[in-house]
């Protein structure tokens, strides 16, 4: 339609072009600054491609996603490469979009002769992409947090799923509160509803009721009557799966209509950091969010991680999360696959990787046979400060997710 | 009883956010008929006026002052660069304001980053207001969505300049040949119109999240409004009353997905009858 639009406007037409120009400028490393990335080494190199987010909304996550992915890079180069050969990154920009995703990821396996994809975007982008993946026979490294249930031969997914980060921390936090009585508030599509099918399992078992449940249109600027609805179901604890702006929406207000956080305990499962900031101190102040990685996560390969991270892209770089450390921990596992298998052969690494594991950031990260990663999941805790405490630990959770290929 | 309260004072701080939104797109449809898909990124403006006035802690009313200059400046800087050669094509303006939308998008991206940013809200928290709980903030965008119309509506029926206005937007050939100038109306209406974006993004920041992208999540609602108010600036008030009354009520009692829909059945419903009224009229 954009496409179809533009054609038919000489005027509109220019003002368009100059639009992606400076898009173009701006998104630096979508597309554009990928095709300018110089092949070096020629045939020799090995070449990563990372299928990410860098324009539109959940643009806010490809920068950060990308300047770990060129960390683990460099470091997989200074280390000597893979099998011998050095290592270059190819970055490709879904603009959130599923189609232009599978088009980026054509570009990625075929022009760019991408050996893995590394991605870094939601699950429409995902399910649009792996069958380009499929028909190259070229692995498929998915990354963020997400709903679970994916599947296939030349995939594997490391991001946390539900049963992850429900399944321990729902039972703690009601311990934690003496409270029962949740309410379930996500946005309307798959991965909040999948979640919630998740979270209404261990909420049972562990004794507690869900006394309402309610999925909001993405893009939801008045919360007003959500809020009453909520409201009038009295909970006293809330399972917020609201993405980005929409979470910062429904807590600015909530908070003033009296449903902040010290009336009705959050536990959310996807407040990270640029979230919660972004709420303000007064507004976050006590929430749990549960996720496999935070910057306050204390071990040395963390905090090697970090330092290296400030030291190449600055102190004002955007805070690492847990959408971005998983791309540099899928990284790091294929390389150390492909060293164990001596090539990029898929079979080989496909073997290696089946019960790899990883001293990542996070802390230990396991990829299993069934191509998903057992790995630590953390309770964070916003203070009233504003900063974020880790308040309780559970290493190596494994996730419930059947795959058998 | 307090149901009843709640769910009434629910509306109207609903119905007050939408009116705030879509007042300057009413000015501009209503007065120019040019469907303005930049509104959004007026709206945007207006907030990052407000943020940057709140880092430089400036007062609050700085932020509205400075968000409402904004928009006044970009609404001028728009009709003259763009808008100005559209008059004549519905489908031109569309396109025009479409490319628009995404410049502004990008250059704000490029001075301001993608970062969500925050607003702190100037009166954070609820108040007791007939016996029941009612965010203060939202009290007080009533107040100020009932100023801001009722400021427009005067200007528009009471003022010299409200007169020409209107004839212009009734028809402007006529107008100019009793001697007023459209081109130079033209641009205090849509000035206008930016003015009334900026304030509505300023007054909107606290309630939500401050992004490059949030003028998407605005347009909506306010074209919305706009369609079914239609081009009578004083129906604002109903269609913002209606629409909210409908998706907040339809919200409550069933979920938000059947509440948006059912804005959009109102408005279907609404354009269908003002249309089977205009036939009858033109047959009759």
């Amino acid at each position: 339609m954009t496409s179809e639009v533009l054609r038919r406007g000489v005027l509109a037409a220019a003002v368009g072009a100059l639009a992606l120009a400076v898009g173009a400028c701006s998104s630096d490393g979508g597309t554009g600054a990928a095709d300018a990335a110089p092949p070096t080494g020629g045939s020799a190199e090995v070449t990563v491609g990372l299928l990410t987010t860098m324009t539109g909304p959940a643009g806010l996550f490809g920068p950060p996603t990308k300047n770990v992915a060129e960390l683990a890079i460099g470091e997989i180069n200074a280390a000597g490469g893979v099998a011998g050969r050095k290592v270059r990154l190819v970055v490709g920009d879904d603009a959130g979009n599923p189609d232009t995703g599978k088009q980026v990821m054509r570009r990625l396996v075929q022009s760019d002769g991408a050996s893995v994809v590394v991605g870094m975007h939601n699950s429409a982008t995902r399910e649009a992409a792996l069958p380009v993946a499929v028909q190259a026979n070229t692995l498929y490294l998915y990354t963020p947090v997400f709903e679970g249930g994916a599947c296939n031969a030349v995939m594997f997914a490391n991001g946390e799923v539900p049963s992850q980060q429900l399944a321990k921390t729902i039972p703690w936090v009601m311990q934690q509160t003496g409270k029962k009585r949740w309410y379930l508030l996500g946005n309307d599509y798959v991965w909040p509803r999948k979640s919630f099918e998740a979270a209404k399992r261990y909420i049972t078992a562990a004794g507690g009721e869900v006394v309402g449940e309610d999925y909001t249109p993405l893009g939801t600027t008045d919360f007003q009557s959500v809020i009453q609805k909520v409201q009038k179901a009295g909970p006293d604890l809330l399972l917020p799966a609201l993405v980005g702006g929409d979470g910062i929406t429904f807590e600015k207000q909530a908070y003033d209509a009296g449903l902040g956080n010290d009336k009705v305990q959050r536990l959310s499962v996807l407040y990270e950091d640029n979230t919660r900031a972004a709420m303000g101190a007064r507004v976050a102040a006590g929430m749990y969010t549960s996720l496999g990685y935070f910057q306050e996560v204390d071990n040395p390969t963390n905090t090697a991680f970090l330092a290296a991270y400030r030291q190449k892209f600055g102190a004002d770089a955007p805070p690492v999360t847990s959408l971005s450390e998983q791309t540099y921990v899928a990284i790091k596992a294929w390389a150390q696959a492909a060293n164990a298998a001596g090539g990029t052969d898929l079979a080989k690494i496909t073997e290696k990787l089946k019960n790899l594991s990883v001293d990542a950031p996070a802390g230990k990260v396991t990829f299993g046979v069934n191509r998903y990663a057992t790995q630590p999941i953390y309770i964070a805790q916003t203070q009233s400060d504003g900063t974020t405490t880790i308040v309780q630990t559970y290493e190596g959770v494994t996730p419930d997710e059947p795959c058998d290929v | 009883m307090d149901n009843l309260v709640v769910q009434s004072l629910g509306v109207l701080g609903s119905a007050a956010l939408l009116a705030l939104i879509t007042v300057g797109l009413a000015v501009s449809f209503g007065l120019m008929r040019i469907v303005n898909l930049a509104h959004g990124e007026f709206i945007m403006l207006g907030a990052y006026a407000a943020m940057v006035t709140a880092d430089h802690e400036l007062p609050w009313l700085a932020g509205l002052a400075a968000a409402t200059a904004v928009g006044l400046a970009v609404g001028s800087l728009t009709e003259v660069a763009l808008i100005r050669r559209l008059y004549r094509s519905p489908e031109l303006s569309i396109l025009g304001t479409f490319g628009l939308s995404i410049v502004v998008r990008q250059l704000v991206e490029l001075a301001f980053g993608k970062q969500y940013r925050n607003v702190a809200n100037p009166m954070p928290g609820a108040v007791e207001l007939l016996g029941v709980s009612f965010p203060a903030y939202r009290l007080l965008l009533i107040a100020i969505a009932v100023g801001v119309l009722a400021l427009v509506l005067a200007a528009l029926r009471l003022t010299p300049l409200g007169l020409r206005v209107r004839a212009v937007a009734a028809d402007a050939d006529l107008a100019e040949t009793l001697g007023v100038r459209s081109q130079r109306l033209n641009l205090a209406v849509f000035a206008g119109s930016g003015a009334l974006a900026g304030l509505a993004g300023a007054l909107v920041a606290p309630l939500g999240n401050v992004q490059p992208d949030m003028g998407v999540d605005y347009l909506f609602g306010a074209f919305l409004g706009v369609i079914v108010a239609g081009s009578r600036l004083g129906a604002v008030v109903v269609a913002c009353l209606a629409i909210a009354a409908v998706q907040n009520i339809m919200t409550f009692f069933t979920d938000p997905m059947l509440g948006r829909l059912s804005a959009l059945a109102l408005a279907f419903v609404v354009l269908q009858t003002r249309r089977r009224a205009a036939f009858g009229e033109a047959t009759a």
